[in-house]
């Protein structure tokens, strides 16, 4: 008799629990659901694009049947008429096919505006329905394209959300809204100096730890690591504990593991050309020049006006997660120059 | 799919191969320190148990060892898998890496170490004269069993563990009491009743009542162990996963 009663209380406690985590998931998805409805309104309300209204557009511009092709230069031409007629568009029609695309990205944290530091503190709050979440825009409809070969300059003040974006083009965060799409088969590295570095491992051990994060295979580093090291001139060092090194001497290690692979399509930079001593930036610059000449894509972020004005092709200015302009570098360097006095 | 399932095996691989290097990188012995260490530890454990309790059952440091060893990957597993998600908070945000990577290398960093104190307990064996039998061959079934159910453990706290860190501090008290109803140092016939079918639905005291049978009576587990075992890793498993997946990005939107 006990033994049932035992029973049925096991049941009863893991049912209970069971059911708690499935109301809570479903509430979570209803909720998420509700959001996007009312997203969705908001879109109507204003008159903004949803990312599905794109598609068309971009679906047209290649086709393979000669006579569709002429009645898309037709409706192009008639879109060219038009008074909200984008550049991006111009440049679509002569580089061809993007490699990124933006689409109306939306990336979207939720600040709990009494941060509860615990479980008690969040019960209690709760209870007292006090937890109001404060939405903070990090990328507000953001749009742009880039083409193969360029190299796109990002800039903005601190905290403008320019290292959320490379995220999100980068695959590492997923956006609230909107979508960012990659040209098939190509291989986009986010490079950010000392990822994945661990101080109290020897130097040989990082570039394997590091190089298998990045995504290079056993086999590569084996057969590149003299190239790695030689870049980095480092040969005395491998065996020494990373913590031992200079910061100049980290981030030349990371460089030169970072860009081992001559082949990744889209490159992307967040203040990497300005580390280490003039002569390493000029090496590492002319890596980075390498690359492109061999076809990859580059989206580069720098505080350092004189790097994107030398370097990039185009440039892009975001501002409070708002996309303030873009185009020639020179123009926007001059306007984001003139914005911040 | 096959290229990019062997590199993550490269990442775990790597990601454990730090954690396991770090942890004795002082050391002037270093690795040995790993078999070393566990196998002091169960030298003190029996000799001095050797003279406690010893009516009750037989051979106790071996009853005792073999709960222990599976009790250490347990907790250890879990416990770590618990920080994996914020302790690579800066990893996490900028590669692609898949989420589960840095749990499972933290899943996989304990059953390394429990390797090393497998070396140990096979010396305890040999030392008490445990007669060998093919039942032993069963006993990898109980460490896998034990892993499923730590990772979909590890997965939950992973991620409880992100909205909120009091969870360590709870989970610590939880596990000692977990401790003491998984039967690690006293026959399960010594308690009341009621409690003694409470217990039977531990887990951890299944796996661990799996693994007593197959090493020290050298027979095959009860098919009722057998069921009890499969469920439990079952459903650790998929509610770990399913709770991983579903609160994901909220996860991300956190950190």
């Amino acid at each position: 008799m006990k033994d049932l009663i035992f029973n049925v209380y096991f049941v009863f406690f893991v049912a209970v629990i069971l059911l708690i985590l499935i109301l809570d998931v479903a509430a979570w998805n209803l909720f998420r659901l509700i959001r996007i409805i009312k997203k969705r309104r908001e879109w109507k309300r204003l008159g903004h694009l949803k990312p599905d209204d794109f598609e068309p557009e971009y679906k047209f511009i290649y086709p393979d049947d000669p006579q569709e092709a002429v009645r898309v230069r037709a409706a192009i031409a008639k879109r060219r008429r038009r008074t909200d007629w984008d550049p991006e568009w111009d440049l679509e029609w002569n580089l061809g096919r993007p490699v990124i695309r933006v689409c109306d990205v939306t990336m979207e944290f939720l600040l709990a505006s009494v941060n509860p530091s615990g479980l008690k503190e969040y019960i209690i709050q709760w209870l007292k329905r006090e937890v109001n979440y404060r939405r903070l825009y990090a990328l507000y409809h953001i749009s742009f394209n880039v083409y193969k070969g360029e190299v796109i300059g990002i800039i903005g003040t601190n905290g403008s959300g320019k290292s959320t974006l490379l995220k999100i083009v980068s695959g590492a965060l997923a956006p609230t809204e909107g979508c960012v799409e990659i040209a098939d088969g190509k291989r986009v590295q986010l490079l950010t100096l000392g990822t994945g570095f661990d101080m109290e491992l020897t130097a040989r051990e990082n570039v394997f730890l590091n190089g298998s994060i990045i995504g290079y295979s056993r086999h590569f580093l084996e057969t590149h690591y003299d190239e790695i090291v030689a870049f980095a001139e480092l040969q005395e060092f491998m065996d020494e504990k990373v913590k031992t090194f200079s910061s100049g001497m980290v981030s030349r290690l990371a460089f030169a593991i970072a860009t081992a692979q001559d082949a990744a399509d889209i490159l992307i930079l967040d203040e990497v050309l300005s580390v280490g001593d003039e002569f390493f930036r000029k090496k590492s610059l002319e890596r980075i020049k390498q690359m492109i000449h061999g076809g990859s894509t580059v989206l580069l972020v720098s505080h350092s006006m004189q790097t994107i004005l030398e370097n990039c092709s185009r440039c892009i200015w975001i501002e409070k997660g708002e996309l303030k302009m873009k185009g020639e570098p020179r123009v926007v360097c001059e306007a984001y120059r003139r914005m911040n006095g | 799919m096959k290229a990019n399932f062997k590199q993550y095996l490269f990442v775990i691989n790597e990601l454990t191969a730090r954690e396991i290097k770090r942890r004795y990188a002082g050391s002037s012995l270093g690795i040995i320190w790993s078999v070393l260490n566990p196998l002091l530890h169960m030298v003190v454990i029996s000799l001095v148990f050797s003279t406690m309790f010893r009516r009750s059952i037989d051979n106790f440091p071996i009853y005792f060892l073999t709960g222990q060893i599976f009790w250490t990957l347990f907790s250890t597993a879990t416990q770590s898998a618990m920080t994996a998600l914020s302790d690579n908070r800066s990893l996490l945000v900028r590669t692609r890496l898949p989420r589960q990577t840095f749990v499972l290398s933290r899943i996989y960093t304990a059953l390394a170490n429990f390797g090393y104190t497998c070396v140990a307990y096979v010396v305890m064996l040999a030392v008490f004269r445990v007669r060998l039998s093919a039942a032993m061959l069963l006993f990898p079934a109980a460490v896998l069993f034990m892993l499923a159910i730590s990772t979909g453990v590890g997965y939950i706290l992973s991620v409880a563990y992100i909205f909120f860190e009091d969870v360590k501090w709870l989970y610590s008290v939880f596990l000692t009491l977990w401790m003491y109803l998984s039967a690690l140092f006293y026959p399960v016939s010594k308690l009341p009743e009621a409690m003694q079918t409470f217990v039977g639905y531990n887990p951890i005291y299944i796996v661990i009542a799996f693994a007593r049978t197959c090493v020290m009576e050298g027979k095959v587990p009860d098919v009722m162990i057998w069921i009890r075992l499969i469920g439990w890793s079952f459903t650790s498993l998929a509610v770990g996963y399913y709770i991983f997946r579903s609160k994901g990005n909220q996860v991300m939107q956190k950190i």
